[in-house]
């Protein structure tokens, strides 16, 4: 059988001539390489750094379409790059390279997801997502992440540059939420933040775990413990905080200094230096957690969000954001018996700042689609394209993150069209101005096998 | 022939079409048709008539008093078949006691039928329609090498399973291989732990029933028991059950095909089939449909090697392919699911096959439905633009001329219809 040979998105030079490491393993495998030849390809590690470039870029695209993290579409637009920095991004850029009309993209964050913690879902041995009694506060998710996932790679060529990483939930508190890119190859390279947010589950999501609670009287009465047994933050603590002296809670609070890491990030978590994520998907859960933001004076955001819609005007008078996600359109748990299309676009009109998330691992490349299809139920396009980027950013408290002004790093993608369409291909992405590579095992095996062999 | 009758011949096709005596329900208009069968139609008119399609062409006549959709530009299309569903065999919501859909006391139960765990009001079925869904195949689940029988429901809102039936389809059969039933019998005494079990369980089912068949006839005393799990697998070796067989590895495809050309078998689709690219020439020879995601991966091992272009490689092999989902959440969305294939290079016609035609040939339904085609039923859905861009939505479905979703009365539908 024949079929078309395509060639693949974007060869890789080899640094041994030309020839690739299907072709050298092939070659080694009838007797015609020996060891020692093959080392110098493919036993280089930069091949599994994520990248292409080894150093950052000085660069111009120009004639394409620029859309920016604020969802404006720049006609005839290019960007500047110098050093792995963007110089100069919109309408002015001329020269360089061509984009033919292509679309520029700021890189894509997946707000809350599992990427890089395990390779195969029904397999424990792979999975490294979290797991120990109901409490773990000193866990953190970028402990089991593995730089060179197949996972990251899958999701990097789809145009998803940053991920939060939050441990699996199913635990009152399964620890914290950390920032990574998904190239770098090594944990140093490819972990942003090692801790973002401490990650606390109200409602289904926190039933689970040795001696953890298994209804929702539970959950709020070990949340509340675990608060009133959490340190008194310094700062806090010596110039007073209205309202909250001399309650039975403060004076119930521990007064002497933390001496492990679970109180160290509690204090963190009460002196507001450190976020709190509740994952919460039932319209009164999110309730409940906005009552413990406010009761604690946390500085949170709510995760999940299946109902928010119910509170969104709750939600926004607290100014809590919304890491809203995965997709749940539809009454498949009790705790999802009113969730709909319109939800984002309901928060968005409440005033509800968003970021979009996966909540998964092999699925987060999906993400752009299931930001598109919010915009079909009436999310304007440029909020969509905002949460999934700057508003990310802006959520997650990291500068710069998802956007593409001069002076910030490098980091988008050039596409076929509109990112948020099906049909759109992601060709090229760049992190801080260093080319990522767009080769998976997905597109290997595509390759290996568009034509098959004889046997 | 006379003149005279040679004239009133000709004239029937046309009085078919403008004679409002022989009740054409209703015309929908100025559409961008997708027929499947054919080439896209601008400005199309879609006549139906009892329930069928009447008429397709460009600006055809509509006699007055018929009545008039005005697709004002919105796409029409074939109504969308789902090969692989569990809907009504696991409703929503998702519960303990509303896991219907396998069997798991042994690993060979063909004397099951999916209609009889049916719920027959889950929400999924006002969420699928909203989504263009008109027909699905709801089968049993993976855990049993023969799980038992499927059933091809239509998605009209009914109170019965009677009102979803699609009576006169062809029998189905699934069966399965690879990681599940394995997993689910390992621990069983005699179940199969691995996949030269699983095969092994498969001949033996097929043996099984040749030698119950020959003990019948034999006459055997005291005589044999009529078994209806039997008389089923038997009514498969006869050929008059389509297979359709859960198998992701390309060498477990492999060894599906080498087992049943042991017995004559005919593969009618194989699902998930993630690694079919690897063997779509086997698959071709044998005459074998394949049914897939176009992005789901990793979830386990043998799924692992699943990419973006296995159904553009599969279908530009010859190979029919339905595009399922497997998932009550995706069902609503099948379009689009279809639109990322064309993202890695299949043309629009054949992606539109994936979720109509395709699954049709392979329900052995293509003479009724998967395209609008004269005389087929009118199942069809009617969308605000090309389906194929994200903010596309569903505005209208009909299944057999009655409409059975629209847009503009029911909005999302709720979750408690």
């Amino acid at each position: 059988m024949t079929v078309p040979k395509r060639e693949p998105l974007m060869p890789i030079p080899d640094p041994r001539g030309g020839l690739d490491r299907r072709q050298a393993l092939m070659l080694l495998g009838a007797g015609l390489l020996t060891p020692s030849e093959l080392l110098a390809s493919e036993l280089d590690p930069a091949r599994f750094s994520g990248f292409v470039d080894g150093e950052r870029q000085s660069f111009t695209l120009s004639n394409g379409t620029v859309l920016t993290h604020d969802g404006l579409v720049l006609l005839n637009a290019g960007i500047r790059v110098e050093g792995g920095r963007i110089v100069e991004v919109g309408r002015g850029v001329t020269g360089g390279e061509d984009l033919g009309g292509d679309w520029l993209v700021p890189g894509l964050v997946d707000a809350g997801c599992t990427l890089g913690m395990y390779e195969i879902g029904g397999e424990p041995s792979t999975r490294d997502d979290g797991d120990g009694p109901a409490v773990t506060v000193a866990a953190r998710a970028v402990d089991g992440l593995n730089p060179r996932s197949q996972t990251l790679a899958v999701a990097r060529a789809e145009g998803i540059t940053h991920a939060l990483l939050h441990p699996s939930l199913g635990r009152l508190v399964p620890g914290q939420a950390g920032l990574i890119r998904t190239a770098g190859g090594t944990l140093d390279s490819t972990v942003r933040r090692e801790s973002v947010a401490l990650v606390v589950c109200f409602g289904a999501s926190a039933k689970g775990g040795e001696g953890g609670p298994s209804s929702r009287i539970g959950i709020s009465r070990a949340l509340l413990e675990l608060m009133e047994g959490a340190p008194e933050p310094q700062a806090l603590s010596a110039r007073g905080r209205s309202g909250a002296g001399g309650t039975w809670r403060e004076n119930s609070r521990s007064t002497s200094p933390p001496d492990t890491e679970h109180d160290r990030v509690l204090q963190q978590v009460r002196a507001r230096s450190l976020k709190v994520i509740a994952a919460a998907d039932r319209a009164d859960d999110i309730e409940r957690a906005l009552d413990f933001f406010d009761a604690h004076q946390l500085d949170g955001l709510i995760m999940g969000g299946a109902e928010a819609w119910m509170v969104a005007s709750q939600v926004a008078d607290a100014g809590c954001g919304v890491l809203l996600g995965p997709l749940t359109t539809q009454p498949d748990s009790f705790d999802h018996i009113h969730a709909r299309y319109e939800n984002a676009a309901m928060l968005h009109d409440a005033g509800v700042p968003l970021a979009l998330r996966s909540g998964g691992n092999h699925s987060s490349r999906r993400l752009r689609l299931q930001a598109g299809l919010l915009t079909a139920h009436g999310l304007p396009h440029e909020a969509a394209i905002h949460a999934l980027t700057a508003g990310a950013g802006a959520l997650l408290g990291v500068p710069g993150l998802g956007r593409l002004d001069p002076g910030t790093a490098a980091t988008f993608f050039r596409a076929t069209g509109d990112p948020l369409q099906p049909r759109s291909q992601v060709v090229q992405v760049w992190m801080a101005g260093r080319r990522a590579d767009m080769r998976t095992r997905q597109t290997e095996l595509r390759d290996r096998f568009e034509t098959l062999s004889p046997r | 022939m006379n003149l005279l009758a040679r004239a009133a011949a000709l004239c029937v096709p046309l009085c078919v079409l403008m004679s409002p005596a022989l009740a054409v329900d209703f015309a929908v208009v100025h559409a961008t048709v997708v027929t499947v069968d054919g080439p896209v139609i601008q400005d199309g008119t879609v006549l139906v008539t009892n329930g069928r399609i009447e008429a397709v062409g460009a600006r055809l006549p509509v006699a007055s008093g018929v009545p008039v959709v005005d697709a004002a530009g919105g796409w029409l299309t074939p109504g969308l078949i789902d090969l692989h569903s569990h809907m009504g065999v696991y409703p929503w919501p998702n519960l303990n006691a509303h896991e219907d859909g396998n069997e798991m006391n042994h690993p060979s139960t063909p004397q099951v039928w999916a209609g009889d765990s049916v719920r027959v009001m889950d929400p999924a079925f006002s969420r699928a329609r909203a989504g263009g869904i008109t027909t699905v195949h709801v089968i049993p689940g993976s855990a049993n090498i023969v799980g038992g029988e499927g059933v091809v429901l239509k998605l009209r809102p009914s109170r019965t399973l009677a009102g979803l039936l699609v009576e006169d389809a062809p029998r189905s059969i699934k069966m399965a291989c690879g990681e599940n039933p394995k997993r689910v019998y390992e621990k069983d005494a005699d179940g199969p732990s691995t996949r030269m079990g699983n095969l092994a369980w498969m001949r033996a089912t097929f043996q099984s029933a040749l030698d119950y068949r020959e003990a019948r006839a034999a006459g055997a005393s005291p005589p044999v028991a009529k078994d209806a799990g039997l008389e089923t697998i038997l009514d498969v070796l006869d050929g008059k059950v389509k297979v359709h067989v859960h198998c992701y590895r390309h060498d477990d495809i492999e060894g599906v095909l080498r087992t049943m050309d042991q017995f004559g078998v005919k593969v009618t689709s194989f699902h998930h089939a993630t690694d079919a690219y690897k063997v779509r020439d086997l698959i071709a020879a044998h005459g074998a449909g394949v049914a897939t995601w176009p992005d789901w991966w990793g979830f386990k091992i043998e799924a692992f090697d699943a990419i973006p272009d296995n159904i553009r490689l599969v279908k530009e092999a010859g190979i029919p392919v339905a595009l399922h989902s497997d998932s009550p959440d995706m069902v609503q969305r099948l379009y689009l699911e279809a639109a990322k294939v064309v993202g890695t290079g299949l043309d629009e016609a054949s992606a539109w096959e994936t979720i109509t035609m395709d699954p049709a040939r392979l329900l052995g339904l293509e003479g009724r439905i998967g395209s609008i085609t004269v005389g087929k039923d009118a199942d069809l859905a009617l969308f605000d633009r090309d389906p194929f861009d994200v903010q596309a939505r569903v505005q209208k479905t009909w299944i057999e001329g009655e409409l059975v979703y629209d847009r503009a009365q029911e909005g999302t539908p709720d979750a408690h219809p």
